[in-house]
């Protein structure tokens, strides 16, 4: 059918996803703009990896900074099993500033893309909140982790005792988006908790997952496992 | 989910009902969707002379006894039917019809069943029910669908699977009746002036020759393909004044009861012309001489559209914090969000308030009084959302003292956060906001129960009965 077309049927085809097909070429090599484009973009997830999140951002929420057990960035790409561990001086910090045993405790971290954070944080976070206070729920004490991977989840939960836990962290970038954002879940976090147990929206920027719609709805997924108290594949939704 | 589909037209009348599967999607990584997976016709009722009083008035006892027979024979009771739609069309769509329909439709068709009339909705369900919306998906070409009935042409030009423009032409095949021998017992007065243009009256109570008629109907068929290849720019058949655009169609398909003539072979004689007592047998042979094709449903597109197609699902992630559901019949007030570059709080606060006011001198009693459409919604931030939010309350609230409940549509992912903000700045009204739906050809909306999650089913429709 398509052969009879009157558009260009590879134009119709590009319309459904924004990866990098029918660039063309040139003898072997592809054309110079397209060489040059993913070179741009390479560089810009490189960028977010390295980037840090501005102070301005963090303070605009109130959220004061801990650290994990990494030292530098190149600490962190070689020893993810360090970034799921808080500082020392950090848990102490967390216990002293914030409240214990809250319903639902929101972290944000940078992860593999301070710019992530950077261009979503501004949305997400207070349209989060918002959905977390429409459903009653109280919020414990935000705070920013430095260098951080999702299963530093389970040792904060080990530290606040939340009943539920929301980590907003960047994604690892890609050459679509070095902005992406990822919002993960879990009850009752801790030691021992397995990947199954967590949850996840994914994708979240501008021309992804709309961020004002995907924390809208954390909150509905957040008031439902304190309903059915558990996440993850145990989960109805 | 179960859903049915009635058309009472100007000469016929027919029932199909179909089974809509809807899916949910598990993704785990992405927010929840929802959407109605497959549709199949699982029963079509023969076609029926729509029974009348006189020549305006239905018969609605009658049209009842059809109606439960039908039901009977399908092995579906009342309760079972969840969704669709009844269109009323043509001649039928007058207003001393209407009430009666509306109300025999709540007692004899299903709670969930909607009524709908008037001609744009009929020639996108027609598209939708003859296959022509669906191949304009599939090849890249702007497809116009014809569905030629009774008293009306309805048009609509569809590319990539949306409807882009619709009209109507007082073209069909019962417009001229008459009696074996060619003596002419009814000529509609909407032809009066063509005929007269085209040197060819034609009264009641006149012998018409076959030479006659042919000229006749081929004109009919010309004028109606000129008209819709966008040729011409002018006709004096059409129902309502109509600015043809510059979209040129290229692939024309006709449906309708004069479509499904259109692959039989060429009337020669009056006494094949006459079979059924109408031009309809030579109509459809000079649209299928202009070389317009058969569309893959002919008569019963329109009422496979309405049974099939009418109903939508929402987004699945909605706002509903409302007993109320299922509410009918709530007009679509439908405002641009940005229309200039730049989001301008200021000039959409404008433009609510001029829409909000002109629909509370007609809808204020009303509760809910009218369903907020927003269109041309750009990326939303959450400063939007809470300028956006402030605006729509104060507005609302200012228009329709009374009400306490607001319904909000938007087209894109957005109404979870929209109806939560909203519900956060106003604790008093009933907030209902839903989101991905299509609300460009409809004036009303029905909503119904949840079909699965959160996601409920809607249906957009028009109500355009004439007096």
């Amino acid at each position: 059918m398509l052969a009879n077309s009157k558009r260009d049927p590879l134009e119709t085809l590009k319309q459904f996803t924004p990866a990098r097909i029918g660039v063309g070429r040139t003898g072997t090599r592809p054309l110079t703009k397209d060489v040059l484009q993913f070179r741009t973009d390479h560089a810009a997830a490189v960028d977010s990896v390295y980037g840090t999140v501005p102070d301005k951002i963090l303070s605009e929420f109130n959220l004061f900074s801990v650290t994990t057990q990494v030292e530098s960035m190149e600490h962190y790409l070689k020893r993810p099993d360090h970034g799921r561990l808080l500082a020392d001086d950090a848990k102490a910090f967390l216990q002293k500033n914030c409240l214990q045993a809250p319903e639902v405790q929101v972290v944000v971290s940078d992860g593999l893309s301070a710019k992530a954070i950077e261009e979503n944080l501004s949305d997400v976070y207070p349209a989060l909140i918002d959905s977390l206070e429409s459903y009653n729920l109280q919020i414990g004490t935000s705070f920013f982790v430095k260098g951080g991977r999702v299963a530093c989840m389970d040792e904060i939960g080990e530290i606040l005792k939340p009943k539920a836990l929301v980590l907003l962290i960047g994604e690892r970038p890609g050459l679509m988006s070095a902005e992406s954002m990822s919002a993960y879940m879990c009850y009752q976090p801790g030691k021992g908790k397995k990947e199954s147990d967590r949850m996840v929206i994914s994708n979240i920027h501008k021309r992804g997952t709309p961020p004002i719609e995907a924390a809208a709805h954390i909150g509905t997924l957040i008031d439902k496992m304190l309903q059915q108290q558990t996440s993850g594949v145990h989960l109805i939704v | 989910m179960t859903s049915i589909g009635l058309d009472i037209g100007t000469s016929t009348t027919k029932l199909i009902i179909s089974e809509l599967l809807i899916a949910q999607s598990h993704d785990q990584f992405t927010l929840p969707g929802c959407q109605i997976i497959d549709r199949r016709v699982t029963y079509a009722s023969s076609i029926y002379t729509t029974p009348m009083v006189n020549e305006v008035e239905i018969d609605v006892e009658q049209l009842t006894q059809l109606l439960q027979k039908e039901y009977k024979q399908a092995g579906v009771t009342l309760e079972q039917v969840h969704a669709g739609a009844v269109i009323i069309t043509g001649e039928s769509a007058r207003k001393q019809n209407a009430e009666k329909i509306v109300h025999y439709l709540a007692e004899h068709a299903g709670n969930f069943v909607v009524a709908t009339a008037g001609a744009d909705l009929e020639g996108v369900l027609a598209a939708k029910g003859s296959g022509a919306i669906e191949r304009s998906t599939q090849i890249g070409e702007i497809i116009a669908n014809i569905d030629v009935g009774g008293g009306t042409a309805n048009i609509a030009l569809c590319q990539d699977g949306n409807v882009i423009e619709t009209f109507t032409l007082h073209v069909g095949g019962r417009l001229i009746r008459l009696d074996k021998d060619g003596q002419v017992t009814y000529v509609s007065s909407y032809l009066t002036e063509f005929l007269e243009n085209s040197f060819n009256p034609l009264r009641k109570g006149e012998k018409a020759s076959f030479e006659q008629l042919s000229s006749i109907c081929q004109l009919m068929a010309e004028e109606t393909v000129n008209y819709v290849k966008g040729s011409r720019k002018a006709s004096s058949l059409l129902v309502s004044p109509h600015t043809r655009s510059a979209i040129h169609p290229d692939t024309l398909l006709v449906s309708g009861g004069v479509g499904a003539m259109t692959k039989g072979k060429k009337p020669e004689t009056l006494e094949e012309v006459t079979v059924h007592g109408d031009i309809s047998p030579l109509l459809a042979y000079h649209f299928q001489a202009l070389g317009v094709s058969q569309a893959p449903e002919t008569a019963r597109a329109t009422v496979i559209g309405a049974g099939m197609q009418n109903t939508e699902v929402s987004g699945s992630t909605v706002y509903i914090k409302s007993d109320r559901l299922p509410l009918k019949n709530i007009p679509i007030v439908d405002v641009p969000v940005q229309q200039e570059e730049e989001w301008e709080p200021e000039r959409f606060q404008e433009r609510v308030q001029q829409a909000l006011t002109q629909a509370s001198t007609l809808y204020s009693e009303d509760d809910p009084p009218v369903a907020l459409a927003l269109s041309h919604f750009p990326y939303c931030s959450y400063t939007m959302l809470q300028q956006l939010t402030k605006v729509i309350l104060a507005e609302f609230t200012a228009c329709f003292k009374e009400a306490k409940c607001l319904v909000v549509l938007c087209e894109q992912d957005i109404a979870k956060a929209l109806g939560q903000a909203l519900a956060k700045q106003s604790k008093t009204l009933d907030i209902i906001c839903l989101d991905q739906i299509d609300f460009t050809h409809g004036d009303f909306i029905d909503l119904g129960l949840p079909v699965a999650g959160e996601a409920i089913s809607v249906s957009v429709k028009t109500l355009a009965f004439s007096s």
